[in-house]
């Protein structure tokens, strides 16, 4: 077998050699064609291998599934109940309004059906039942909901039957009968003596809500319940570990996004009383506000900020007009505001330790006392920074956030030590570690889309900025100013990377040689180009070329912003000599990258030196380069096949220059979305136009125009080149109605340009305009 | 990879609530895989859109440091998967339930109907052929 094996068959040996190991492993292998056996071998090693990225998914998956009973209809039967409607429906199951059937006695009930858990392996249901139902009966409380009565239906359908509430959600009884703030703080403490009642009993009710506490009129005065205690879990006892169970295996929990406590959303955390606390606090809050302390949006995850302050909600009116909004603001600020936030606090262990303490509080403010909750002091910031992030953010940019915050504290601690030379060198290095380790946790961080966490980093960058400022010691100050100001460019912020940067190489001295200088300079490039100042974008390059002469990367990296500066300066010639060198510096040895992003920039340099023959081939060279290391479908082969398509289309070859693009648009279309091909298609549309296709090339270009609107300034350079473009399509289509607003709008652009580029963008916008109108 | 965990299964739990009578704990776990995928994957599109949103020259900056990107990489891996489908559905699935899934191999076993060790083995290949896929 001499042909190259084919897919099924490599595959095949694979599992083959995975049947069997060691000896018998490497004899299946050596009795193996020679071809196949070679084209095997990368496969098996990486089949035995942990993988960086497959064997890490970091997406920790429990399950829970509740295969739901079916709705119950009016008059049937359940047990000993027959069903007169259904009041609600819940994690758990469908609550009806139900009374007894045979007469035996006559109340109303509510009758709770229990969705089948079919994911809970290993659990049984009734079993659960059993459990659920033993725990309620041990609470015996007026305000809460009493459990009458438990069992299966003769489907084997699992219920419970509380007493039935006739009553209205507290907020709303609240409400409509004009409570002041008094009045509400004083429902919510009897909620919280009931809460504190239950925990007492090792019941926690995971879910308070206001539709879960109604407050029901008896005997003339209003008496709020607490319904549903049907998600219950059993704590542990302390004294009796046989009493702890879990009720679930970890997994999803049942939750109501805007009144569950923060540490509810990690499924590994162990529910404890604190998470009563908060969704009374929750309720609190719904009360004195009319909102709810967080978005109830799903998305967002766990809240990890606190919530606004209650007086500071009630002033600012939030979001639109509020059921409720009964309590003024001077009512609140001071001590109900303290009591809120300290029972919504994001660490379960900085609320109220216990539902009681919540109660006694309440108490103490209505009788005016002095309350217990006092404001967060600046001590507890850090600490808690740290903690409110835990269940939103990986443990390790927790740690790296940690260690930024601690960075500081322990550096000045170290320069405290006035010793040896010797220590002095020990500590430098020891520093020099804790900044690479917290470079190198910023690079796996990567902050992702969640807002909230690329704010948290942002905070502890600013934090770790203020501390490495307060430094005595200048190479230190530098050292971590650069590893900070890396750590912006990784944010993408090349703002604060800027002023950072050139702090640090101010330390160093603006001509200092050396091997940190030079990666400040690196950094440097990037940011000054980002900031449009490419004279001293030149200016560090050359410093980086004098300085190391004979490290082929850095010249090479330096003098390819150095071309790209000479470009953004108009300077031509100097630009494609920069990039020549540039490409010159590199050999086949190179760093793959690196020659792929010299030769693309020297295609550039001649494509605006407008030498497209010349160009051509080196975009050629960077797509094959690219297409042979990373494969076809990757982001460095599209950008070096954009570059190609346009250089295509400028020398007038629009058959080879829509394939191009067209393969572009295909991969960023499949991989990012249809409408991220506002570049490729501006280049289809130039092509289109040189090739006097005026129709295709406005389509096109109009196209761009729309797809980059949400992501570049309306007045971006590239939109009014493209607007211009596309008023001498439509002119050259005759349609010159449509010509005179486009080059109208292309004309605004231009006057929002530079002086460098300003009057020929003009001039082009206006000559269209005198197209269009002469044409009319 | 940084993605919060917690957050996503929230995510894909309050996805999946619209779905009604999972016909059993396998079903459920396949396609709670699933959900997972579109999520990450709707992500990963997102975070890459964003950064190629702006100006070449922003891009540039980031690469310059960046190296390897998280979200290419599970854009990566979805594309890989969908070649691998084409060949290979059963371990194609392998890599959804636990990649994108987050299953162990013992409930992958589980929801394929195959022994654990079997499993196992799927999921080597699987991976073998997917890192061929990608590098």
């Amino acid at each position: 077998m001499s042909a190259p094996p084919t897919w099924d068959d490599l595959d095949a040996a694979l599992d083959q050699a995975l049947q069997v190991e060691g000896d018998d492993r490497a004899a299946y292998l050596s009795g193996l064609p020679a071809v196949l056996r070679d084209a095997l071998g990368p496969l098996l090693a990486s089949a035995l291998a942990d993988d960086a990225v497959l064997d890490h998914p970091g997406t920790a998956f429990a399950a829970l599934a509740g295969g739901a009973a079916g709705p119950i209809v009016e008059g049937a039967r359940v047990g000993p109940y027959r069903i007169d409607a259904l009041i609600g429906e819940g994690g758990m199951g469908r609550v009806y309004r139900a009374r007894r059937a045979d007469g035996a006695y006559d109340q109303t009930v509510a009758v709770k059906v229990v969705r089948q858990s079919l994911a809970l392996a290993g659990t049984n249901v009734s079993a659960r039942l059993r459990r659920e139902r033993d725990l309620l009966a041990a609470l015996d409380h007026s305000n809460i909901a009493r459990l009458v009565d438990g069992g299966e239906t003769e489907d084997g359908v699992p219920y419970l039957v509380t007493e039935y509430i006739d009553g209205v959600p507290i907020t709303e009884w609240a409400d409509a009968n004009g409570l002041d703030a008094r009045a509400r703080a004083r429902l919510v403490a009897e909620v919280a003596r009931a809460v504190d009642h239950a925990h007492r009993r090792l019941v926690v009710h995971r879910d308070l809500k206001p539709s879960n506490i109604l407050v029901a009129m008896q005997d003339g005065s209003a008496r709020p319940v607490v319904l549903d205690f049907g998600i219950a879990k059993l704590l542990k006892a302390p004294d009796d570990s046989s009493v702890a169970f879990p009720l679930t295996r970890t997994g999803i929990r049942m939750l109501t996004p805007a009144y569950a406590a923060p540490e509810l959303y990690d499924p590994t955390s162990t529910v404890t009383t604190a998470a009563d606390v908060y969704g009374l606090g929750a309720v609190l809050y719904e009360l004195l506000t009319g909102h709810r302390p967080h978005d109830d949006a799903p998305q967002t995850g766990p809240p990890t900020t606190e919530p606004t302050r209650p007086s500071q909600m009630v002033m600012q009116g939030h979001g639109g007009p509020a059921p409720g909004e009964p309590v003024p603001s001077r009512t609140l600020r001071g001590d109900l505001d303290t009591i809120c936030l300290k029972a919504l606090h994001p660490d379960p262990a900085r609320r109220y330790a216990t539902a009681a303490d919540l109660a006694d509080d309440l108490a103490r403010y209505l009788d005016g006392r002095p309350v217990e909750a006092r404001p967060d002091s600046l001590w507890y910031v850090a600490g808690r920074f740290a903690r409110r992030n835990r269940t939103a953010v990986g443990a390790g940019l927790v740690a790296a956030l940690a260690l930024v915050v601690g960075l500081g504290t322990s550096l000045l601690a170290l320069e405290n030590e006035r010793d040896a030379r010797a220590e002095a060198e020990v500590s430098a290095r020891r520093a020099t570690e804790a900044a690479d380790l917290l470079a190198g946790m910023f690079q796996t961080a990567d902050p992702d889309y969640d807002d909230g966490r690329v704010m948290t980093v942002a905070e502890a960058v600013r934090e770790g900025v203020g501390r490495v400022r307060q430094l005595e010691s200048d190479p230190l100050r530098a050292y971590l100013l650069l590893v900070l100001g890396e750590t912006y460019i990784q944010l993408g912020e090349p703002w604060p990377a800027d002023s950072l940067l050139q702090e640090a190489l101010a330390i160093h001295g603006e001509d200092a040689v050396g091997e940190e200088p030079t990666r400040v300079r690196k950094r440097l490039m990037s940011t000054r180009d980002a900031m449009s100042d490419p004279e001293r974008v030149i200016d560090l390059a050359e410093a980086v070329v004098r300085d190391h002469p004979d490290d082929a990367e850095s010249v090479s990296l330096a003098l390819w912003w150095t071309s790209r500066a000479h470009a953004d300066l108009g300077r031509t010639e100097a630009s494609l000599a920069a990039a020549r060198r540039a490409v010159q510096a590199l050999d086949d040895h190179s760093d793959l990258d690196s020659r792929i992003r010299v030769r693309s920039q020297l295609g550039e340099a001649l494509v605006a030196a407008d030498r497209l023959d010349e160009a051509i081939p080196h975009f050629e060279e960077a797509v094959s380069m690219s297409e042979a290391a990373y494969g076809r479908n990757h982001r460095r082969t599209s950008r070096s096949r954009t570059s190609l398509g346009r250089a295509l289309g400028l020398r007038g070859d629009i058959a080879r220059a829509e394939e191009e693009l067209r393969e572009v648009i295909r991969f960023h279309g499949e991989r990012y979305g249809e409408d991220r091909n506002g570049y490729p298609y501006a280049y289809l549309g130039e092509a289109r136009l040189a090739a006097g296709r005026f129709d295709a090339a406005a389509a096109a270009l109009d196209s761009a125009v729309t797809m980059v609107a949400p992501f570049l300034p309306a007045d971006h350079l590239d939109v009014g080149l493209w607007l211009t473009h596309l008023a001498t399509a439509q002119n050259g289509a005759g349609r010159s109605e449509e010509a005179l607003g486009t080059a109208r709008r292309a004309l605004a652009v231009a006057q929002a340009q530079p002086e460098r580029v300003r009057p020929q963008m003009e001039a082009a916008a206006r000559e269209q305009i005198a197209i269009a109108q002469g044409q009319r | 990879m940084t993605i919060s965990a917690t957050g996503l299964v929230h995510e894909a739990y309050l996805k999946m609530m619209g779905h009604q009578g999972w016909a059993d704990r396998v079903h459920f776990l396949a396609v709670a895989s699933r959900a997972m995928r579109q999520i990450l994957i709707d992500r990963a599109r997102a975070r890459s859109a964003e950064k190629r949103g702006g100006s070449e020259r922003a891009i540039t900056l980031q690469d310059d440091l960046l190296g390897e990107d998280t979200a290419d990489d599970v854009l990566a891996v979805n594309d890989a998967l969908d070649v691998l489908a084409a060949r290979n559905a059963d371990l194609a699935r392998v890599v959804e339930l636990r990649f994108f899934g987050g299953l162990e191999v013992a409930e992958v076993a589980e929801v394929l109907d195959v022994s654990p060790r079997t499993a196992a083995r799927y999921w080597a290949r699987a991976k073998a052929h997917l890192r061929a896929l990608l590098d």
